[in-house]
């Protein structure tokens, strides 16, 4: 039964566009076609996954799902007789896109290029597969279409009319991509010129076969797929203005307008395709990934398969506009995975419970919660799949490959062709293995990481194995990888020098140069393991080398933050969004920063970009929460945390603040009390938590305690404990009732579903030092000041006040040991009342004569 | 209202831009000019021949 939707839906895919250089053009009046289409609906940046490889990513936004589910590993496969190579194919897809899904609910669909969609399905509609524009004769030919390139075969050789071959391009219509060209002959003939000019007809020629289908047939589904700004930018972004000092300025001359030309030559296709449809149609025009424009551009291209994605960022372009979708606004929170799931929901279909990517319900006016059914895979129904392997022209597929070859995404064919189809198999679990982890699942990616690392020793594989390691908490097996990797690295280095004392070219293969990867990964691993001083000088010494890494300054800010050094902290993170303003983490940290030196105003503003860029992050919302109740801004306080509760209903530090604030700052107890129900329910029991500056008499408090009757019941063990409680928590749950000491610095490492009462054990400066002296083994001369212990003691005094002061409603008794000792009975019934609990005050007096 | 373009044999962006008619009619303008070229060469070799 076919089942006709109420509205059309238009997808144009533009690989690789990027809102950094879209927005100057638009602020130019250059993308006036983009522009309407943002003021008509909704606009924002779309997360890419990881690898940012298209073929990867564009079946991501097909299906929903990653490369392990959907089965497109990467740019090629093996033949089926397993002796060659070929570009990827539908076939090897595992998962229904959504034109199958929409096929068996009785939509016409019409797909143009989509990668990789050879050889094209038998769907209801039409697909034009993405080897349809790949020019493999020369102009005059017989041009021939492989098989399967046009379904149905019978619009074949109406099709084959569109297609535009490279030397069909005009001069004028080449100029402004490359200006030069009309007087300078030589550069008509230059390789660049003539990839140019290539992708130039290859994008004309997918325009013209989508413009004549949304003409000539009825559809309700269109999904069209152009792949040239990818290609423009990898031929040319190297020469975008402004000039960098390695490039030679002729070659910057002649190619420096080929990205802007073919930003805007996509701009009037895309005015040209929004003027054949109705106001009724739903329009989305996204990209897989971004493209580094800027100072971020990568000096080097690494010289291995799928290399130039190193000029990817991880950040594409999501416009949407039709009915129902909300006018002129900015969203966040996009990623490719939810292009499926948001069709799906728009097209009043349920959606997979299997999808990885969630409904952008932001985009919509009066959005209403998606129907969900569990897997589209199980619905049976005319899906427009093919059914067994069919076969192509396997010269047309190799003219593809050659051009991936020429764009450096793979390696040129070697001799031994089963060594190379092996080579790639491993390849595309590579990045099928990246995938998984970026997606969460990091044991099945580091059984696949082990395997091939042991197989191959590619340098590559071990790192992404120590990094998965990392992100596992597999400390001891990340530092044998790292061991490993040093010697294969010290061995490649060697070789190679042995083989070569040539000069560097600027865009050839630094890899082995500088393992600066190294020395990146040892220090994230003693940041991982709380050893911040050990991680700082090698991550430090990694910038000097890297001064535009994002991850670098985040993580060196990160260890700032760690040693709560927070004003260090603040210039990392402000390098970081020197490198990139939109990083959520950067904002974020810098906002924790500001909140940390008490500068509430700048930590709001930063949070509330940190939001702006992602909406869904409950520790951002939770900070903002703490950072307005500082500037007792009570009621957006409240926002806060609810949505912050909203998003992770299990926060019990925000049920806290709430409690809190609804309590004693806006009156409203009733309201106080639902949070204390749900704290009732959710906390695990109540902890005595002693702590003070190190050296100061927490054992003796914690004996004289135990001697008027509380449970101290602690162990040398668990004092080892406290110092890790980061990673390993589970020994608090046997202290509930009793008391334990934790040092200064592991305050803000104590879990949220414990209430604690502290007693800070306050001692001067006179106090500590005798014993700090001591442990450091020096004898301090009389009449000097020992600046730096006391700048330590300072630090860690800052410490528990900042802890402390970011506590709601936190019980804290403040205890001077001195004072202790010189009025016994009077302190201890203030501790008494604080702990509500009676002393036996004999015991403990008697043990204190013992002293 | 229909636009009138005058479209020549280089043809330009905007006319690729057009898409599937853009390219039809630039192309008739280069089948038309291909034709006049051939036929005046072949004018010009019966001048040469005279």
């Amino acid at each position: 039964m076919t089942k006709k939707p109420k509205n059309k839906i238009l997808v144009i895919g533009w690989d690789a566009a990027d809102w950094k250089i879209i927005m100057p053009l638009i602020e130019q009046g250059k993308m006036p076609a983009i522009e309407s289409l943002m003021k008509r609906g909704v606009h924002g940046r779309l997360q890419t996954l990881d690898p940012p490889l298209s073929p990867m990513l564009w079946t991501s936004i097909a299906t929903g799902v990653r490369a392990d589910k959907h089965g497109i590993g990467g740019f090629v496969e093996p033949t089926p007789n397993g002796e060659g190579l070929r570009p990827v194919t539908t076939t090897s897809r595992k998962v229904k896109a959504i034109w199958n899904i929409l096929n068996q609910e009785g939509w016409k669909s019409n797909v143009v290029a989509w990668w990789p969609s050879n050889p094209a399905e038998p769907i209801n509609g039409v697909m034009v597969s993405n080897l349809y524009q790949v020019a493999t004769k020369a102009l005059g030919e017989d041009w021939e279409m492989p098989n399967g390139t046009v379904h149905p075969a019978s619009l074949s050789e109406t099709m084959k009319e569109f297609r535009v071959h490279p030397h069909e391009i005009s001069l004028a219509m080449a100029h402004p991509f490359v200006p030069n060209i009309i007087d300078n002959i030589e550069l008509r003939k230059a390789n660049k010129t003539l990839s140019v000019l290539k992708t130039l007809s290859n994008a004309a020629t997918v325009h013209a076969a989508s413009t004549y289908l949304m003409d000539e047939t009825e559809w309700d589904f269109m999904a069209v797929y152009h792949d040239a700004i990818d290609h423009f930018c990898h031929i040319a972004m190297r020469y975008f203005p402004p000039r960098r000092p390695e490039i030679p300025v002729e070659d910057f001359e002649n190619y420096k307008d080929v990205v802007e030309a073919g930003y805007r030559f996509h701009d009037m296709m895309l005015d040209r395709t929004l003027s054949m449809i109705d106001e009724n149609t739903t329009v989305i025009l996204l990209s897989d990934h971004g493209f580094h424009s800027d100072h971020q551009r990568p000096l080097y291209i690494p010289q291995e398969p799928s290399g130039p994605a190193v000029e990817h960022s991880p950040y594409g372009i999501f416009v949407m506009a039709g009915p129902g979708v909300k006018k002129g606004e900015q969203i966040s929170g996009a990623s490719i995975i939810d292009i499926t799931p948001t069709i799906l929901y728009h097209a009043g279909l349920p959606v997979g419970k299997d999808m990885e990517g969630k409904v952008l319900y932001q985009c919509f006016e009066t959005p209403e919660m998606a129907k969900m059914i569990d897997s589209w895979e199980d619905v049976p129904g005319e899906t427009g799949q093919h059914d067994t392997l069919m076969r192509e022209d396997p010269w047309a597929a190799q003219e593809a490959l050659q051009q991936l070859v020429e764009l450096g995404y793979i390696e040129a064919m070697e001799d031994d062709k089963l060594l190379q189809v092996e080579k790639s198999k491993r390849e595309n679990e590579y990045y099928i293995a990246r995938n998984m982890i970026n997606g969460g699942r990091l044991k099945p990616a580091i059984e696949i990481l082990e395997r091939i690392f042991e197989e191959s020793n590619i340098l590559r594989y071990g790192q992404r194995l120590a990094f998965a390691y990392l992100s596992k908490k597999m400390y001891m097996k990340c530092q044998e990888v790292i061991e490993k990797l040093k010697t294969i690295d010290l061995e490649e280095r060697n070789k190679r020098k042995q083989e070569t004392e040539s000069s560097l070219d600027p865009f050839g293969n630094n890899e082995f140069e500088e393992p600066m990867y190294l020395e990146y990964l040892e220090g994230l691993l003693n940041l991982a393991m709380n050893r911040p001083r050990k991680a700082l000088p090698l991550l430090e010494n990694v910038q000097k080398k890297n001064p535009n890494n994002l991850q670098l300054a985040t993580s060196i800010a990160q260890i700032h933050t760690l040693r709560k050094n927070f004003k260090a902290a603040e210039k990392q993170y402000i390098t970081a969004l020197a490198i990139d303003d939109r990083s959520t983490a950067a904002h974020y940290g810098l906002g924790l920063s500001f909140l940390r030196q008490s500068k509430f105003n700048e930590a709001v503003d930063e949070f509330l970009l940190a939001l702006e860029q992602e909406f869904f992050q409950p520790n951002i919302h939770y900070h903002l929460g703490e950072a307005l109740v500082k500037l007792d801004l009570f009621e957006d306080a409240v926002s806060a945390f609810q949505v912050c509760i909203r998003l992770t209903p299990g926060m019990t530090k925000a049920h806290r603040w709430l409690a809190e604030i609804y309590k004693n700052k806006l009156n409203k107890p009733e309201l106080a009390e639902q949070n204390l129900a749900f704290l009732k329910t959710n906390i695990k029991g109540e902890i005595i938590v002693c702590t003070g500056v190190d050296n100061c008499e927490y054992e003796h408090l914690l004996q004289l305690l135990n001697a008027g009757g509380l449970k101290t019941d602690y162990e040398q063990d668990e004092f080892n404990e406290a110092a890790k409680i980061l990673f390993t928590n589970d020994w608090l749950e046997k202290n509930i009732g009793k008391v334990i000491y934790i040092p200064s610095r592991n305050l803000s490492d104590l879990p949220a579903n414990y209430n604690y009462k502290v007693i800070y054990l306050d001692q001067t400066l006179d106090e500590i030092l005798p014993g700090r002296t001591a442990k450091l083994k020096k004898s301090i001369p009389e009449k000097s000041i020992p600046v730096k212990v006391f700048q330590t003691i300072e630090k860690e005094k800052y410490i528990i006040d900042l802890w402390i002061e970011s506590q709601p409603n936190q019980q804290v008794l403040i205890l001077n040991w001195n004072e202790l000792l010189d009025s016994l009975d009077e302190q201890i019934s203030i501790v008494s009342e604080f702990l509500n609990c009676n002393f036996d005050v004999n015991k403990m007096k008697n043990y204190l004569s013992n002293l | 209202m229909e636009k009138e373009y005058n479209i020549t044999a280089q043809g330009s962006l905007g006319l690729l831009a057009l898409g599937h008619v853009g390219l039809r009619k630039w192309r008739e303008v280069v089948e038309k000019e291909k034709i006049k070229i051939s036929n005046s060469s072949k004018g010009n070799d019966k001048k040469t021949k005279k």
